[in-house]
């Protein structure tokens, strides 16, 4: 495979090359392989700017895409991590404790000092970032494995929105159970469709229903299940648009509301840091508006963390108000600001 | 690069990106800014075809200008732009794939077809190239259209054009083969409410689409003969008149065009200033959307803060209130805008200061502007460091240049065009005090001549409902009779321009003593290029030849040497003449035009007779029964001369009329 360098992958991102997510992470990953792989740094605090670099920029010009962003982020974790296990290897010297790393202020926003020259450093981290990549991979499988744990027979599940992982969801799950499934079909998209028209070729019994309609079937519903884009620092989440309304009726009865998401998702920002892009694609095309007339249709929605229930990664099933601990699971506390 | 170049050259995607090479939007604006630097929402309008394309998969792009003042600012531009884009200082070569920006510049263009034949005597195109005009913003699907555009040359080699035609034009395409069979652009000859379809077009034609009114983003993907063929057709000045001749002479030829009306994406042209209003609103509106205003195009950050539901777009440095009172705006970095202002649909650029009560509605603010309280500015281009006083009200349509102060309460009337710079060709060389009643005290400013400007307004209006617009296909919201004004501007145009370009080709030969019969091509490729009819090539033939005598004589001997260099000029042109008149209704019509241009040009009154003598006598175009005829208003066709005229004629015809009457009684 050819070498990708920052640039390209940026420029591939920005002109919407990518399809999903996770092709985002796996393409970032082997951005970072390449940058490691690399013979432009010595020292592991050098490796850590190069890293920090394709994160910046990314943010700089793509506020919106916080996959990469995760994904350099997690990268970040790992190199110091190895670089701490090996400095401990050659010297004698413990692991650093855990008060030690709980010390680090992560609001001073410096990368860690790692000014060692470490040969092996360089296999350890190719290493590691193999078995990320691995994870990231298998996570939709993972997941959809779960779905014969989370639904039962005879069940009335709510979805909507294309989303690939719910949908794996749903068929893995179909495999062992007969249940019904009510789909809203997201107006003015309409990718509610084609997801009814799959889930009826899985064998699934599916009723299409339009968005305005959630709320007087929710009383009869078991669970809504959504897909997401992102996973925020609170627990809530960043998804499509019309999510916030389709998550409030569950609420209100207390259905409770899974989110499928794989830990890529998870990001260090906060609901209100993600700016959306937003297109005027609601018009439908060639129609001429008065120039009063103002359009705007927005790309995502935020889901507050006590409208979501739990949310099925690739690990396990996790609460919104246990994200934090996987976040600091995941990145490095010096690398939450970029 | 080389070895693998040589193999995929036939991939290789160029574009041409014509850049000043037509009318620029007035005086004031493109003084010092270029056109396709005109910022749109505060981005340069070059940079959303550089943008666009490069998302497209263009590995070239060639911007083509005219090498005037600007052409050192693009070439500038592009190569300072192109380095923020890459964010580092290589040179392209070193990172394949990506976008090479080529400036190509060229002493004497003045029309697409100029700026093809260039570029085919230098060999840039190397194959398929996308088209499209420097003021053109747009999100089309150009790989489609290019994909397409390549298999229907490999099935039919013959197939050279696909235009992306929503046209200000009616077109006719064969649904099956989506073969352009008829274009006709609006403000052709033929009156507007009718169009008359030549009935072989309807034989053996399965479907024909009609097209009315489709709307043209003037963007085009060329095949490598089209500027073969410009070449070869020294003629055609622009693209519609190569469709016409591919048209007309399909037989010939064997050439066809293909014609996609597309359904989906965004194509707007700022061709005027008024639709580079309307376009920024567009963009503001987020309908080109992925380009849009909060991403700068040069270093694709995100630069501004984004309201999604007011379309308000802002620096973070910026003050100003965000309120219902403002929608739609652009505002730049280092803004202060009152809190009581009110603005609606506008863009503001950096560091300008609005005062409070201050009305801005679909207007450019360029930067460093100042507007004090109270003032009202509507559908109006402002540009840098003015200062507005108290109370300026600026009408519609009133384009104020850079660094022009108003004083308090100056009222400027409707499309107004204001200039810092005092205007030129003043001999005096007094520095002229700006007028009061113009500027108000202590104002500087001045207005700028609208009689030359005339021209160019026609242009952007003619323009204008051609910039603005949607994606979608057909339009018909035009109404009939602004299709009427239109036909008059555009016909007037032509005119001038013929006219101009048949001086200068008379003047030109004249210096160099050209024969006869090149003078003749010339002239006819000019009116084919043109389209003006035969009377009126008469006209401007008689009256350039007699102007190319009168500049030749102000350059060698001063006013009195006028008549000797008119009588070269005659003697030099006559058989050029001759090729002209041939009935007695063009000795008619060539006395008119002697007429028309005495009363233009009060000069050439004392000449009219001596003109008129060494026609009729020493070269013998004119019969003297014509002459006579015309003098006293009988003959078909013909109108008396004007009064003046009449008396300086007077002798010459009594003269006339007694050799006539002494010849007849000779043959008696």
């Amino acid at each position: 495979m050819a070498q990708l360098s920052e640039r390209e992958f940026i420029d591939k991102l920005r002109f919407e090359k990518y399809d999903t997510e996770q092709a985002k992470a796996e393409e970032s990953l082997y951005l970072m392989e390449c940058i490691v792989g690399s013979v432009h740094w010595k020292t592991g605090s050098d490796l850590l700017n190069l890293l920090r670099n394709v994160g910046t920029s990314v943010q700089a010009k793509m506020p919106w895409e916080t996959t990469p962003c995760n994904m350099v982020q997690r990268v970040i974790k790992i190199v110091i991590d190895e670089y701490n296990t090996l400095r401990g290897e050659n010297q004698g010297v413990e692991y650093p404790s855990l008060s030690q790393s709980m010390l680090v202020d992560p609001a001073c926003g410096d990368l860690p000092k790692c000014t060692e020259v470490i040969p092996e450093l360089q296999d350890r981290v190719l290493e590691a970032i193999a078995e990320q990549k691995a994870e990231i991979e298998q996570s939709q499988e993972l997941i959809a494995a779960q779905g014969v744990s989370k639904i039962h027979n005879d069940e009335v599940i709510v979805m909507c929105a294309m989303c690939p992982l719910v949908l794996a969801f749903l068929t893995k799950a179909a495999t062992q159970r007969k249940f019904h499934v009510i789909v809203a079909e997201r107006a003015p998209k309409y990718d509610g469709h084609p997801v009814a028209k799959a889930l009826c070729t899985a064998g699934i019994e599916t009723t299409l229903i339009q968005d305005s309609a959630v709320f007087p079937i929710m009383s009869r519903v078991n669970k809504v299940i959504v897909g997401t884009e992102t996973v925020v620092t609170n627990g809530g989440i960043e998804t499509f648009v019309g999510a916030a309304s389709l998550a409030s009726p569950p609420k209100f009865y207390s259905v409770p509301l899974y989110v499928c998401t794989p830990t890529y998702k998870f990001s260090l920002m906060g609901c209100e840091e993600i700016s959306h892009q937003t297109t005027t694609s609601i018009i439908p095309e060639g129609t001429k508006f008065w120039p009063s007339v103002n359009t705007a249709l927005a790309q995502l929605d935020y889901v507050p963390p006590e409208n979501v229930t739990s949310l099925i990664t690739n690990n396990r099933g996790i609460a919104p108000s246990y994200v934090y601990r996987q976040l600091s699971e995941l990145y490095h506390p010096t690398s939450y600001d970029l | 690069m080389a070895p693998k170049a040589e193999i995929h050259e036939e991939q290789v995607l160029q574009a041409v990106i014509l850049a000043q090479c037509e009318q620029d939007y007035g005086d004031p604006v493109t003084q010092d800014v270029p056109k396709v630097l005109a910022p749109l929402a505060n981005t340069p309008l070059l940079e959303y075809s550089l943008e666009w394309l490069e998302r497209c998969g263009v590995e070239e792009a060639i911007v083509y200008c005219r090498a005037d003042t600007h052409l050192e600012t693009i070439r500038e531009h592009c190569r300072v732009a192109f380095m923020t884009r890459r964010g580092d200082t290589t040179p392209a070569t070193t990172h394949p794939g990506g976008l090479r920006v080529n400036v190509v510049a060229s002493e004497d263009c003045h029309s697409l077809g100029d700026a093809m034949r260039d570029l085919y005597a230098k060999s840039l195109l190397k194959g398929d190239f996308i088209l499209l005009q420097g003021d053109t913003v747009t999100t089309l699907d150009l790989p489609a259209l290019v994909t397409e555009h390549r298999e229907s040359r490999a099935a039919d080699r013959n197939a050279i054009m696909t235009c992306r035609k929503t046209t200000t034009a009616t077109l006719l395409v064969s649904a099956s083969t989506n073969k352009l069979l008829l274009h006709r652009r609006r403000g052709g000859r033929s009156t507007s409410s009718r169009l008359s379809v030549p009935t072989e077009l309807l034989q053996g034609a399965g479907d024909i689409l009609a097209y009315p009114a489709a709307y043209d983003p003037s963007v085009t993907i060329c095949s490598e003969v089209v500027p073969s063929l410009f070449s070869d057709n020294f003629d055609y000045s622009t693209l519609d008149s190569l469709v016409r001749g591919v048209i007309e002479q399909e037989e010939l030829l064997g050439y066809t065009i293909k014609c996609r009306v597309l359904e989906g994406g965004y194509a707007g042209r700022a061709a005027s200033i008024n639709s580079l209003i309307g376009v920024s609103g567009e963009v503001v509106g987020r309908q080109a959307y992925p380009l849009v205003p909060e991403v700068s195009q040069t270093s694709h950050r995100v630069r501004y803060h984004h309201d999604a539901f007011t379309h308000t777009y802002w620096d973070p440095s910026a003050k100003f209130p965000k309120g219902s009172m403002v929608t739609g705006v652009v505002v730049g970095a280092g803004t202060e805008v009152s809190p009581t202002a009110h603005l609606q649909n506008t863009t503001l650029g950096d560091h300008c200061t609005l005062g409070d009560g201050v009305v801005v509605r679909e207007s450019v603010v360029m930067t460093g502007v100042c507007v004090k309280g109270a003032s009202k500015l509507e559908q109006c281009w402002v540009g840098d460091n003015v200062v507005l006083g108290e109370g300026v009200v600026v009408a519609p349509g009133c384009v104020i240049g850079a660094g022009v102060t108003l004083g308090d309460r100056v009222v400027l009337a409707p499309g107004t065009r204001l200039s810092a710079r005092p205007p030129l060709g003043d001999l005096g060389g007094d520095v002229i005090e700006p007028d009061p009643a113009v500027c108000g005290v202590g104002g500087v400013a001045y207005v700028v001549d609208q009689e030359e400007e005339e021209e160019e307004e026609e242009e952007d209006e003619e323009e204008e409902d051609g910039g603005g617009g949607g994606g979608g296909g057909g339009e018909m919201d035009e109404s009939e009779e602004s299709e009427e004004e239109i036909q008059m501007s555009d016909d007037e145009y032509n005119m001038n321009e013929f006219q101009h370009e048949v001086q200068e080709s008379l003047s030109t030969a004249l210096r160099e003593g050209a024969a006869a019969e090149n003078v003749v091509l010339e002239i006819n490729a000019s009116r084919h290029a043109y389209n003006v009819s035969m009377e009126d090539v008469l006209t401007s033939v008689v009256q350039g030849i007699l102007k190319a005598g009168q500049e030749r004589s102000t350059a060698s001997k001063g006013a009195e040497g006028l008549w000797p260099a008119v009588k070269s000029s005659i003697t030099a042109f006559q058989g050029v003449l001759r090729n002209y008149v041939k009935k007695n209704r063009d000795q008619i019509l060539l006395l008119n035009a002697v007429e028309s241009l005495v009363r233009s040009c009060p000069p050439f009154l004392p000449l009219a007779k001596g003109v008129l003598f060494e026609l009729n006598q020493t070269h013998e175009i004119l019969d003297d029964e014509v002459i006579v005829a015309w003098y006293r208003g009988g003959a078909a066709g013909a109108t008396s001369p004007l009064p003046a005229l009449r008396t300086a004629l007077a002798k010459f015809v009594e003269w006339l009329e007694e050799e006539e009457e002494e010849s007849e009684e000779e043959e008696d």
